[in-house]
């Protein structure tokens, strides 16, 4: 089942979109660099589970037109009142993968009213030591060259931090979606890193469940997220990568739509 | 610029749009996408164009056909496209596999066709036809080690190594993002008999083509098959010339939509 496309405007031109099914709605957020196409294998098993799902495309992925300047965590979180508003939805919930999940924790932190659930999949909760860190590394377009080495060299780095990969289509179908952002590819993780979740999702108040998978490379980050928020709901899936919508399709779809629909 | 989907019988047809006049479809090449005309957009829509590009179905964004197509069904969903814009008649411009479509549309729709341009005509000959449909798709096969992306773009840049390194990067971009069936819209175009098709089309109809594209040398035999035809050849480039020069094939173009600025 292939999701159906379509845009509605935002703040910065227009927000792209993929839907399928019907029933309860969620909205997912993507990690980056990416696509709402990088749930490309749970827009099905998660409509056969009654839901209306509804991926995202982050401003300047995907089909989203790019902010002017370079956005950060709280512009991208400008993105879901215009969809929620599009399917007439006064609330609903909301899954953030990586960046997804700092995207929807901004969202649900301004606009607890509109978010009836919340799951954070490997939510990014770095300390700021850990920020400034990443924040310093080497980030910018990638001009090409004429062996095409830019292309092999920036795959062989996916592969390099997915640890424990193996669905190597599924590597490369996430990877086009990086090559499809263009130069601006990096803002993503750069609003990441320059974004103070610690703060916003200490303080959230909507019924969140924390989900993870043990071989993420983010899952250390996401226990110790958990142990600031131990009221909230903790699943973890075993082994996994960062493309674990790819890997566990049906298991994922599972424990979110379980979640959302659960009293 | 804007960007939408129509409604057609294969599933959803994505577009982008830019400017107000004159409705002008845009067609691109296998195996590409509307990004084709990305540096174009613009020059029309100042020009008083509405410069309409279509991802043709199966590539970019557009759904796609269950079944490699013929370059006769790619025109039929584009009668659904205008249907879906609310066109009941536009000019079209198409470029290589794009001007297959554009002749098969124009010579069964004459009253939809505005003005016709077809910049690289794909006119083969049986023989040269018959030779392309049996060569083997290339291998996409992702290899950990990214060479399926390096090797399809040392090939693509082997192919035309005048064009602009970007060009060569969003072709081959665009090549994987249609993905296994990335071949459908060249066996379409292979496999189209277009000589009855030219002969046919009745709109008023451009030909461009430049020195430097692997289809020029078909110029003659077109000039011989519809001498009633307008003609502009422009110097060097190559088949990724839409993408690098947009401007001012866009100036070309704009020049015969709407008259001489």
């Amino acid at each position: 089942m292939k999701p159906r496309r379509g845009y509605v405007d935002g703040p910065f031109g227009q927000i792209h979109y993929r839907i399928a099914g019907e029933g309860v709605p969620l909205i997912l957020s993507h990690q980056s660099p990416s696509s709402s196409d990088m749930f490309r294998a749970a827009y099905a098993p998660l409509a056969a589970r009654g839901l209306m799902v509804i991926g995202v495309d982050t401003p300047g992925f995907g089909e989203s037109d790019v902010p002017p300047a370079r956005p950060g965590i709280v512009d991208y979180a400008k993105a879901f009142a215009p969809v929620l508003d599009r399917f007439n939805l006064k609330s609903a919930a909301f899954l953030g993968h990586h960046t997804g999940a700092a995207n929807v924790t901004a969202f649900a932190f301004r606009h607890p009213e509109r978010v009836s659930k919340l799951i954070l999949n490997g939510p990014p909760v770095y300390t700021a030591a850990e920020r400034a860190e990443r924040a310093s590394r080497p980030a910018g377009p990638i001009p090409p060259e004429s062996d095409g080495s830019h292309l092999a060299r920036r795959f062989q780095g996916r592969v390099a931090v997915t640890k424990g990969w193996t669905r190597i289509d599924a590597m490369h179908a996430n990877f086009m979606q990086t090559l499809w952002a263009g130069d601006t590819f990096w803002y993503g993780h750069k609003a990441a890193y320059d974004y103070d979740m610690e703060s916003e999702y200490k303080a959230l108040k909507v019924p969140t469940l924390i989900l993870t998978n043990t071989t993420d490379d983010l899952y250390e980050v996401t226990k110790r997220a958990h142990a600031m928020r131990p009221d909230m709901a903790y699943v973890e899936l075993t082994g996994g990568t960062h493309d674990i919508v790819d890997e566990q399709p049906e298991t994922w779809s599972a424990a979110v739509a379980k979640f959302v629909k659960d009293a | 610029m804007r960007k939408g989907y129509v409604e057609t019988p294969i599933g959803q047809v994505h577009y982008r749009e830019a400017g107000e006049g004159p409705p002008l479809l845009l067609l691109h090449q296998t195996a590409w996408s509307s990004i084709q005309f990305r540096n174009a957009m613009a020059p029309l829509a100042s020009r008083g164009v509405r410069a309409i590009a279509i991802d043709t179905p199966g590539y970019g964004m557009s759904d796609n056909f269950d079944h490699p197509p013929s370059i006769i069904e790619y025109a039929t969903v584009l009668s659904s496209v205008m249907d879906g814009l609310g066109l009941t008649k536009a000019s079209i411009a198409g470029h290589h596999t794009g001007a297959s479509i554009g002749a098969a549309f124009a010579s069964r729709n004459p009253a939809r066709v505005q003005k016709l341009v077809m910049h690289g005509v794909p006119l083969y000959t049986p023989e040269r036809r018959a030779e392309r449909l049996a060569q083997p798709h290339f291998d996409q096969t992702p290899k950990a080690d990214g060479s399926h992306l390096s090797s399809r773009f040392q090939r693509a840049l082997g192919t035309t190594p005048k064009a602009s390194l970007e060009a060569v990067h969003w072709s081959t971009v665009n090549f994987y993002v249609a993905g296994p069936t990335e071949w459908y819209g060249h066996h379409a175009a292979f496999k189209y008999d277009m000589a009855a098709d030219l002969t046919a089309i009745k709109s008023p109809t451009l030909i461009i083509s430049n020195t430097g594209d692997t289809l020029h040398a078909m110029m003659p035999q077109i000039q011989k098959m519809r001498p009633d035809f307008t003609y502009k050849t422009i110097e060097g480039g190559t088949f990724h010339i839409v993408f690098d020069d947009g401007a001012n094939w866009a100036n070309v173009v704009a020049d015969y939509i709407v008259g001489v600025a």
